[in-house]
């Protein structure tokens, strides 16, 4: 009689397993677990409770329920979040370092904002008023250092990242006489997709600010500048102007800042090579692959890739990499 | 958009850059609406005379390739993108040519006694 082939679930299906039960089941477990704990100390809570803390003891008070339930929402909603990111997993069926670090950081968001929630309602059981309250700076120095640890655990529990190895074809010069010269420029930006991301993002970050210099214009001016340049950066890296000549490659964002410039005699070698930004970057701009890889990130799909003499790689995402990379060729040879 | 031009060609240097920018609106590298670099920017970069840039540009111009506008530099024309059949016709031509093992330089000798 012949069996049919051993039946292992597959890869996926265990790692969705992982992911469902170290990144979702776990994280509200705890925050469950904290919160009723939390509810348990109502009686002996004042109301309103102390919710955040100044310099000179406490400047912000609410609700015991709504300190008790932002854990609970905030777990519910990352959780749910790196679920999704993660579930259609790796094209060879394992999980991304991108989402695996989802999957950990729900467990280091819900032991973190768990444990800082409880430890400062901990502080103001049996007080009268919340003004009153103890500073909770060590509760913090507490909950993020165990938070870091069981995220570290979490991310040892899940399987091994796989790591998306697209081969790279090398670039053959351009054909012609020694004394050619050659000039090649082109502009390559984000797909509609990601600019719909980033503006709903920077919406929510522009809102952020409103609301900021309505409720507390005094300590807006931080937060402005912080949130501008962060804007800028982000509407500047959406699109990049790409620039091949004998001085070698200029990359330059919309605004003219950042930018990078790799010299021919730096070069080591070009190739071209597909790019998957999510599962080798974790994400689109510029970016910094774990291999060592880093690079101007837009779009899925084919790249110039620049080997630099010492090893390290650099690469732009651009629809016509490989006129780019025929033409960087030509100049690295040189 | 690549543009390749050789000093030591016999070929004037402007002629050069004005065929090597009409073979990139011809087979669609750039499209109408596009902004080629500026006629500095051109020159330092291929480390000719910022005229010689000019005068292929205004060559270009002058054929409806591209448009130059005040201020905002060289605008590939959107008049330029009827340029489709002829870009399918020399595929067909080179492909035909290399079935029958015909050299480039007895295509282009071809191409040149039909045009004259």
């Amino acid at each position: 009689m012949t069996l049919p082939a051993e039946n292992v679930s597959p890869q996926l299906t265990r790692n969705r397993r992982l992911i469902i039960v170290i990144g979702v089941v776990i994280p509200l477990l705890i925050t469950m677990a904290a919160a009723f704990v939390m509810a348990l100390w109502v009686p002996e809570l004042p109301n309103p409770v102390a919710s955040h803390w100044g310099t000179s003891g406490p400047d912000g008070y609410s609700t015991v329920g709504s300190v008790i339930a932002l854990p609970l929402l905030m777990t519910l909603v990352f959780a749910g979040l790196a679920a999704f990111a993660s579930w259609k997993g790796a094209p060879n069926g394992g999980m991304l370092w991108a989402h695996k670090i989802m999957v950990a950081a729900s467990v280091f968001l819900s032991i973190s904002l768990s444990v800082t929630a409880a430890g400062s309602l901990a502080v103001q059981r049996g007080l009268e008023n919340a003004e009153n309250a103890p500073a909770i700076a060590g509760i913090a120095l507490v909950a993020f250092p165990i938070a870091f640890v069981m995220a570290v655990f979490a991310w040892l529990m899940l399987p091994p990242a796989e790591y998306i190895k697209s081969t790279s074809v090398a670039a053959q010069p351009i054909k012609g006489s020694v004394t050619q010269r050659v000039h090649f420029s082109s502009t390559t930006r984000v797909g509609t997709g990601v600019v719909v991301v980033a503006a709903v993002a920077l919406g929510a970050l522009g809102i952020a600010l409103g609301i900021q210099a309505v409720s507390n214009p005094a300590e807006l001016l931080l937060p402005a500048v912080i949130g501008l340049v962060v804007m800028a950066l982000a509407v500047s890296t959406l699109s990049w102007r790409v620039t091949i000549d004998q001085r070698g490659l200029r990359v330059r964002s919309a605004f003219g800042f950042p930018r990078a410039t790799i010299a021919p005699d730096q070069i080591a070698s070009v190739a071209t090579v597909e790019v998957n930004p999510i599962g080798e970057f974790g994400g689109y701009g510029w970016r910094w692959a774990p291999d060592g890889r880093s690079g101007i990130v837009l779009s899925k799909g084919e790249a110039l890739e620049v080997t630099r003499t010492n090893g390290k790689k650099f690469i732009v995402t651009m629809h016509d990499a490989q006129l780019a990379a025929e033409a960087l060729a030509t100049v690295a040879k040189k | 958009m690549l543009v390749r031009v050789d000093p030591a060609s016999e070929t004037p240097l402007f002629e050069q850059l004005a065929a090597s920018i009409r073979q990139s609106v011809i087979d669609k590298t750039v499209t109408a609406g596009e902004r080629l670099p500026s006629a500095r920017e051109l020159a330092s970069s291929l480390g000719v005379n910022m005229h010689t840039v000019l005068h292929a540009y205004q060559e270009l111009r002058d054929e409806g390739f591209i448009e130059l506008r005040r201020g905002r530099g060289a605008i590939v024309a959107a008049t330029a993108q009827s340029y489709d059949s002829l870009a399918d016709g020399i595929t067909a031509v080179v492909a035909e040519a290399r079935a029958h093992k015909v050299s480039l330089a007895t295509l282009t000798a071809l191409i040149r006694e039909e045009y004259q």
